[in-house]
């Protein structure tokens, strides 16, 4: 009896290794000589619920859709800036159709479906859809990491895939610089963030 | 990824060193894993006999498809533990140990023997029929114990319904033990005379015999109850019993009152903690974990991202001149390093024209979809854009089971489509018996070695119902040509209480495996040490033939032959051993019993993962029979299913549930840590065995191994194929 102590002792450890530490910015980290060093486009990406942050760099296009990386191999691919895919996230948006919002972010119609499609924990394709309204924009200036962009808010509302906060963009010549996007209801929603162009 | 420098910050995702501490929380404290708790109905769990119900007695509605259930209980002379399983929305399938002290089971007359300890292990179904409604009840009907060897053979049909959110009313009608406290008259007698008696059973401490059917028949009774949510957490239950225990009643405990009551509470999603007060003298006490192989409470397998398809035109396009390379020794040598870095394994790759055709080994990804997406846009890297299609064969081993061909513009049109995960299934061609890709020239011999965690368990001792060892596997495969093996496996134990079973073994057989836990007892053990063959002998034929220490158990040698056509859900398959028991430290000794055994076996596969297989044969007690399995597996590797062993050995002889039976339950690794490792071991939850209606264990038995590759696994996992 006392091995299965030890056990349940040996897993307690493990739940308490297992659950999430005190989370540090890593904001903070990205400082102007890191800024200076770097030489390609970057975003911050950020998962609030993970919780987790870094850097990613643009590792291959694909038609409009330019899929980034961050060091630990977790990829996501956008649309001028709005999230189509994710890999590397555990239950990851697998693929989408996102289209009515690219285009509303250009003055398109404000209402429109998503479509987005996932695995389940038995690795079967599981179909999600939303009706979405835009609203915006709103003028913002922002400040990104020493840049300053004359920058319009959109507020996109979705019913459906067990979204409860809107999405968030931040807009500037055309392309998103600053976003809260929701992608799914394991990850949640993600924070991305312009260092560079 | 490019040689940026780039930031990052993580907390609370699984690194190497948490994979081990994480698969003992998955197991030993079942707790990290939990099915979804379903807080906003009245959960719908298990009674103290462990199938759905109220307290003792059943109740009609059911848990969540696929849901697995465990279930300890204690009381005055009884211990119960069971293993719940929900194998199709309605079918409840429950298997359950009993320890029974100071029973008399011939009944209450006193003249009749008093045992002082059964050991009775049963069967029981339940069934629902119709779901609950607005103004209409569930309705269930079950079989307890039906096979009638054990003491609790009883029949139902029960009604449920709930009055308000947090209330719910059952009412039942019983039959056998469930008709025995206030019994009357059967009413179903006026539809035959013969539902009027029921005969009395036998009286053994074995178990008893098959009786002949009896379901539904003698004195009926009412039975019923009342839950109560009193809040997210918390459930009371009152109950009346129609059950008036004539074997324990007296002997074992007093039935004073037919009235039960208990109080439920959620320790934790899935771990639940029920205390009771049974028939006005008792109190029992229970502890029940769900979990459920659709579910995974962390989300899914984290993968690290895979290679984005590379466009045509774009980056670097790899270069290949047949002229110069015709063995294609510049794109093999590609390939196979960007393979090794996603830990697939490449075998063989031949181009001509515009084709590749490229084989592989895939012992990371659980679904061979993933395997393939992973080498196709690997293959848009390490191949020229004119090469158009891409062949990737899969190989269990050296044997091709299925290979898909790809368009590779597909690849590029459809990876960020909204349907790709059904366009790209419905533009691949899938072949089922895929022709041979000839291995590249250097992989013989292949070492390939590794270092990996085990849990063992032993479920169900008479001492200890749950006994668990973990520790280190080194394990060692040498590929000397396609086909031969040599394989090693080296065991190390860290920790558990396995090695703490001392029961000796009463078996009158051969005692083939009633003295594992003699076995269990060594720290460090040569598992397994053997030469194995694998080859086609012609179509949809498959051969084995293996020699060395086999098992733990048995060293010898097996041959096997399996005749599986491709597309079909039948397969047949003949099995031959000649085997030496070793030594029990499993170092290379052998003891003197020697036995030849082998089956014949026929193998269906249903829709959506259900399947059975029919073994008959001699086993390694050196008794004659037949085994019947039913189960279910699932696409990520969980697979549970119940079987019954029936052998020429006599029920007495075989001892405590007179024949084999039970329900094994595959829990794939990859599940308990979240991370990809297809080839570790499954932990294994089966019941203690005992010597009759054993089996031998062999490593590589072929229909394992294709199996997956042979059924609609391909098409319903294909989104992994993004993965």
């Amino acid at each position: 009896m006392t091995k299965l102590i030890q056990i349940i002792a040996l897993a307690a450890c493990g739940l308490t290794a297992c659950a999430p530490a005190p989370y540090i910015d890593l904001r903070a980290k990205v400082t102007p000589a890191f800024i200076a060093s770097v030489t390609t486009p970057m975003v911050l990406i950020e998962l609030p619920h993970a919780p987790y942050a870094a850097t990613a760099v643009p590792v291959a296009a694909n038609g409009p859709v330019t899929t980034w990386a961050t060091p630990d191999a977790i990829t996501l691919s956008m649309i001028n800036g709005v999230v189509t895919a994710t890999r590397g996230m555990g239950t990851d948006l697998m693929h989408s159709d996102i289209d009515g919002t690219v285009a509303a972010l250009v003055g398109g119609p404000r209402a429109y479906d998503r479509r987005f499609s996932y695995q389940n924990a038995e690795n079967q394709t599981v179909l999600r859809a939303q009706r979405c309204t835009m609203s915006g924009p709103a003028d913002q200036a922002l400040t990104l990491y020493g840049t300053t962009y004359a920058a319009q808010m959109w507020t996109e509302t979705c019913t459906g895939n067990d979204q409860q906060t809107p999405n968030i963009y931040w807009t500037a010549g055309g392309r998103v610089v600053q976003s809260q996007q929701f992608i799914g209801a394991a990850v949640g929603p993600i924070i991305t963030e312009t260092i560079r162009n | 990824m490019n040689g940026v420098s780039q930031l990052k910050q993580q907390n609370g995702r699984a690194d190497v060193a948490t994979v081990w501490a994480r698969a003992m929380c998955g197991v030993a404290m079942a707790a990290m894993l939990a099915s979804a708790a379903q807080a906003q109905q009245l959960s719908y769990g298990t009674n103290l006999r462990g199938t759905p119900g109220l307290i003792d007695m059943p109740s009609a509605h059911s848990p969540a498809d696929a849901d697995i259930g465990l279930s300890y209980t204690r009381f005055t002379n009884t211990t119960r533990s069971a293993l719940t399983f929900q194998l199709t929305p309605r079918l409840s399938t429950s298997f359950r140990y009993n320890q029974l002290y100071d029973i008399r089971p011939g009944g209450s007359a006193s003249d009749r023997a008093v045992f002082d300890f059964v050991f009775d292990r049963s069967f029981s179904l339940h069934y629902r029929i119709m779901d609950e409604g607005r103004f209409r009840p569930a309705v269930a009907v079950g079989l307890n114990d039906f096979l009638g060897t054990g003491f609790f053979e009883s029949e139902y049909i029960v009604a449920s319904k709930s009055l308000t959110p947090d209330l719910r009313a059952t009412l039942g009608l019983g039959w056998g033990r469930f008709g025995t406290q206030g019994g009357f008259d059967n009413p179903l007698g006026i539809l035959s005379d013969s539902f009027d008696a029921r005969g009395a059973r036998t009286a053994s401490s074995t178990g008893g015999e098959v009786d002949s059917i009896e379901w539904f028949r003698g004195d009926a009774a009412l039975f019923g109850g009342l839950q109560y949510r009193i809040n997210d957490r918390t459930l009371a239950t009152v109950e009346y019993s129609s059950d008036a225990y004539p074997f324990e009643d007296g002997t074992a405990f007093d039935v004073k009152s037919p009235v039960n009551v208990a109080v439920s509470y959620d320790l934790h999603p899935g771990l639940r903690l029920t205390g009771a007060y049974l028939y006005g003298s008792e109190a029992a006490i229970n502890l029940s974990y769900n979990i459920n192989p659709k579910v995974r409470r962390d989300g899914n397998i984290n993968n690290t991202a895979p290679l984005p398809v590379r466009a045509q035109g774009t980056g670097a396009a790899a270069s290949w001149d047949a002229a110069t390379d015709p063995q294609a020794r510049g794109p093999q040598t590609a390939t196979a390093a960007a393979l090794s870095e996603q830990d697939i394994t490449l075998y063989g790759l031949t181009l001509r024209g515009d084709l590749a055709r490229v084989a592989i080994v895939n012992d990371t990804y659980r679904t061979d979809s993933q395997a393939i997406g992973r080498t196709a846009r690997t293959l848009t890297y390490t191949l020229p854009d004119s090469i158009t299609r891409y062949e990737i064969v899969v190989m269990r081993r050296n044997l091709p089971v299925v290979s898909a061909t790809l368009r590779r513009s597909d690849l590029t049109d459809l990876e960020f489509d909204a349907d790709a995960a059904f366009a790209s299934y419905a533009r691949a061609g899938i072949d089922t018996s895929p022709a041979a890709v000839p291995p590249t020239a250097d992989p013989f011999p292949r070492l390939d070695f590794g270092i990996a965690p085990f849990i063992s368990t032993s479920l169900f001792d008479p001492d200890s119902p749950v006994r668990l060892a973990g520790g280190l596997s080194l394990t060692a495969d040498l590929d000397l040509t396609p086909g031969l093996r040599l394989s090693g496996d080296i065991r190390s134990k860290l920790l558990g209480n396995l090695d703490d079973a001392t029961r000796p073994s009463n078996s009158v057989l051969p005692r083939v495996r009633s003295e594992k836990n003699i076995y269990d007892r060594e720290q460090t053990t040569l598992n397994r040490l053997t030469a194995s063959y694998l080859f086609r002998p012609g179509t949809d034929l498959y051969g084995r033939a293996t020699a060395g220490y086999l098992e733990y158990g048995f060293a010898g040698v097996s041959t096997e032959l399996l005749w599986a056509p491709a597309g079909r859900r039948y397969a047949l398959g003949a099995e031959l051993n000649r085997v030496r028991q070793r030594d029990f430290d499993q170092r290379l000794g052998l003891r003197d019993y020697t036995v030849t055994t082998g089956h014949l076996s026929a193998y269906y596969d249903f829709d959506d993962g259900y399947f059975t297989q029919l073994d008959l044969g001699r086993y390694l007690a050196g008794d004659d029979g037949g085994t019947l399995t039913v189960g279910r597996r699932f696409d990520n590797g969980w697979n549970v299913e119940a079987y019954a062993t029936l052998t020429d050995v006599s029920f007495d002889d075989f001892g405590e549930g007179s024949f084999d039976k039970g329900i094994r339950v595959t829990i794939p690794f990859d599940f308990l840590t979240g991370q990809d490792m297809r080839r570790s071991r499954p932990v294994l939850i089966q019941p203690i065995l005992r010597d009759g209606g054993a089996r031998l264990s062999v490593q590589d038995r072929l229909y394992p191994l294709i199996e997956d590759s042979r059924t609609d696994d391909l098409q319903r996992t294909w989104g992994q194929f993004w993965r």
